[in-house]
């Protein structure tokens, strides 16, 4: 009620009373109707007036507070936008009275100068310039616009507290009252201006360098995959000129194979609304061919909502094809190796057969070296019991000769006289047939020896061995004049007392059936047959039956009585017995009266004695 | 020819008579002292070889068969090759074995010389007579 009547104080004069209702009207009477009851409704209906109007004059008073609240805000606001404006615009802006001294300043213009604004406030602008003709330049400038209320520039030096000099330009005219008591000026730093467009300029450059100087390609996507920038690589990788590429779509650009993968990363990344995704993928030239590339996607979000994609692609295709390569020639080296391998293993297994079948042969090997060894002992044990007999029994056997040789010998000396002749003869035969019965068993022993003794094996000069066997056969049979005939014997191998046996007894043998020639012949030769040597012994002596040539070279076998030739019947098995030993063969072929010939032959390397 | 003797070690009769007639005819036959088994020949050996006033009589020459019956030749010469005074006394094997195992043995253990006996009775004699000469005339021997 209070509010109510403050009203009525404010507004009086607007709102006391309409003006048709006169003061009096209230005491108007109406005829018929009791005075009373006239004032009665009169006073009602003009409460009730009253009443209206009032609530209706509260509704605007209520309405024009919000309004003047609102403006005020509004005014509030605007101030403080321009306060902020004015603090945070790239430009110095001063307010000078009408004897320059500055009166406000935001800190830009402070900074020109190097300073803060509380060091700037209450200064003289005049004095905040050092330059005397730029003072005055500032105080006609000042003038001017004083006068005209036009805006005008000055462009001018200023030093700040580093002795930095500024290019600075000062716009005058922002001031409504002409002239003014104070003036605005706003002051560019164009130094700073112009180093900051230089330094923009520059990471421009730089930018620009790097998008199109770089070895990789660069795009940039609008948000439904079109191309809206690419450098110049981009474009070089995938066959397309600069101005061909910005436009096309992803899909495009992307081997078909590779599309959907390349799209799902993509709505991926801008469903996350941030962050960036690396794929290595084959892209689709213009001329059609595929290349590999590593992309890496980053989306950029901007804030007036046209976000981007910046691709980045590296030519990997060289690298791709080599890992191709790579892996064929590994797939190929592992095919190889397994190949290989199974062939190794097969081998290894041929191997280990061929090692057990060694190992079998080796143990039945060493099963037939014991036997052998066993045999081998047996074998030299007989031989001792062999030699032990032959030597016992040629012992044994000629100590009761010698004593019929000596006792015969005897009694021929001393009972000479009472013997007579048959007696004599008879002991003669007795005393030779000891004797030869004596060399049977030199002979015989001899022959056993050959058998059982061991061959050496050492090179013999042949022609050398005949030639001193001949001087011994020719010591031996002085009474023959023999017509030797010895040609070119080659050097063998083998055992030179057995071979020399061999040569004794078949020249010995030449020379007794040649000894009633008249002019005895022998012949030695040697040929070079079918990897043998064979040696030839050929007479001009008696010669004998070759149906019993077989005969000769058994042991006591004669085809001449002992009467005829003398001999054992020995010599000629020994002969073949040392030369199997050696090897090789011997053969004899003749014809009665013919001579006779005896080859033997011994290989030429005589590397088979046993 | 002086007064030393020679012994004979033979078990063989018939080759002791023939022996015997050929040291007859080499007319060394009264110097041959005749031992029949090797054991006897051990048993004189060893007689000479302790009796130190018998020394001077140690035989100059030893003629030694080698296939004995009871102690073998190769046996006494080992032995009398051990015995420090008998030692150097000559041994000449006279045997029928052409056996080169007693060969070899044989100059192994010290004998002087090896003769295998000929079967020819002339040629025995002869042997016996080169032997004798030579050991008892040729050969020269220590004095003591």
């Amino acid at each position: 009620m209070r509010r109510i009547l403050l009203l009525f104080a404010l507004y009086g004069p607007v709102s006391a009373a309409p003006a048709w209702a006169e003061p009096g009207a209230a005491h108007i009477k109406v005829a018929g109707i009791s005075p009373v009851l006239y004032w009665g409704i009169g006073t009602l209906i003009v409460m009730s007036l009253c009443f209206w109007l009032f609530s209706l004059w509260n509704w605007r008073l209520k309405k024009e507070i919000r309004h003047r609240k609102a403006t005020e805000k509004a005014l509030i606001d605007s101030v403080l936008q321009y306060q902020q404006l004015v603090q945070v615009i790239p430009h110095g802006i001063v307010e000078v009275d009408r004897y320059l001294q500055v009166t406000y300043c935001n800190p830009p213009f402070a900074k020109i100068l190097g300073l803060e604004p509380d060091d700037v406030m209450g200064k003289a602008l005049t004095e905040l310039i050092a330059s005397e003709s730029s003072q005055t330049a500032i105080r006609q400038m000042l003038h001017s616009v004083n006068q005209s209320g036009e805006h005008l520039s000055l462009q001018l030096s200023m030093s700040d507290t580093h002795q930095q000099n500024h290019e600075v330009r000062f716009d005058f005219g922002f001031t409504d009252q002409t002239p003014s008591e104070s003036q605005v000026i706003i002051v560019t730093d164009l130094t700073r201006q112009e180093q900051a467009e230089k330094a923009l300029r520059k990471s421009e450059a730089i930018y620009r360098n790097t998008f199109e100087h770089i070895q990789a390609g660069i795009a940039h996507l609008a948000i439904d995959g079109t191309i809206t920038r690419a450098n110049t690589f981009m474009c070089q990788m995938l066959g397309y000129s600069v101005d061909e590429l910005p436009g096309l779509g992803l899909s495009q650009i992307t081997h078909p194979e590779d599309v959907q993968i390349s799209q799902e990363k993509l709505h991926q990344l801008h469903e996350a609304g941030h962050g960036a995704y690396s794929l290595a993928k084959r892209y689709r030239r213009k001329d059609g061919a595929s290349i590999w590339g590593l992309v890496s996607v980053s989306l950029m979000q901007q804030s007036d909502g046209d976000d981007y994609y910046i691709v980045v692609v590296q030519d990997i295709d060289d690298f791709k094809h080599q890992q191709d390569e790579v892996a064929e020639a590994s797939q190929n080296l592992e095919s190889t190796v397994a190949q290989r391998t199974a062939e190794l293993r097969r081998r290894v297994t041929e191997v280990e057969d061929l090692n057990r079948a060694m190992l079998n042969l080796a143990e039945d090997l060493r099963i037939s070296n014991q036997q052998l060894e066993v045999k081998s002992g047996e074998v030299k044990e007989i031989n001792r019991e062999l030699e032990s007999f032959a030597y016992s029994v040629s012992h044994d056997l000629r100590a009761p000769l010698r004593h019929i040789s000596g006792f015969v010998s005897v009694l021929s000396d001393k009972s000479s006289e009472q013997l007579d002749d048959n007696a004599r003869r008879y002991l003669g035969k007795i005393s030779d047939s000891a004797e030869k019965m004596g060399k049977m068993i030199d002979d015989l022993l001899s022959f056993s020896r050959v058998g059982r003794t061991e061959m050496m094996n050492v090179p013999i000069d042949m022609h050398q061995l005949v030639m001193e066997v001949r001087r011994d056969i020719d010591e031996n049979y002085p009474q023959l004049s023999i017509d030797w005939r010895v040609g070119s014997l080659p050097k063998v191998k083998g055992d030179v007392t057995a071979l020399r046996q061999v040569v004794v007894n078949l020249l010995d043998n030449a020379a007794k059936y040649s000894s009633r020639e008249e002019s005895p012949r022998i012949e030695v030769m040697a040929e070079h047959l079918d990897g043998e040597v064979v040696f030839s012994i050929r007479d001009n002596g008696v010669g004998f039956d070759p149906t019993y040539a077989e005969k000769l070279f058994k042991v006591f076998q004669r085809l001449h009585r002992e009467d005829e030739f003398a001999g054992t019947g020995i010599g000629l098995a020994s002969v073949r017995r040392i030369i199997q030993r050696h090897g090789g063969w011997v053969a004899g072929e003749s014809e009665p009266g013919q001579g006779a010939c005896f080859r033997f032959a011994l290989p030429e390397d005589s590397g088979a004695l046993s | 020819m002086q007064n030393r003797e020679i012994l004979l070690i033979d078990d063989d009769a018939n080759d002791i008579e023939l022996a015997m007639l050929a040291f007859e005819k080499c007319q060394v036959a009264h110097l041959v002292h005749v031992v029949t088994d090797g054991e006897d020949a051990l048993r004189c050996l060893k007689g000479w070889s302790d009796a130190s006033d018998l020394a001077g009589r140690f035989p100059r020459l030893i003629i030694l068969d080698l296939k004995m019956s009871k102690t073998d030749g190769l046996e006494i010469l080992q032995m009398i090759r051990n015995e420090p005074q008998i030692k150097h006394i000559p041994v000449v094997i006279l045997t029928s074995s052409r056996m080169p195992s007693d060969l070899k043995q044989a100059y192994q253990l010290g004998c002087n010389a090896y003769v295998v006996k000929p079967v020819d009775h002339q040629s025995y004699t002869r042997t016996i007579e080169i032997l004798i000469d030579f050991w008892t005339e040729i050969n020269l021997m220590p004095q003591d």
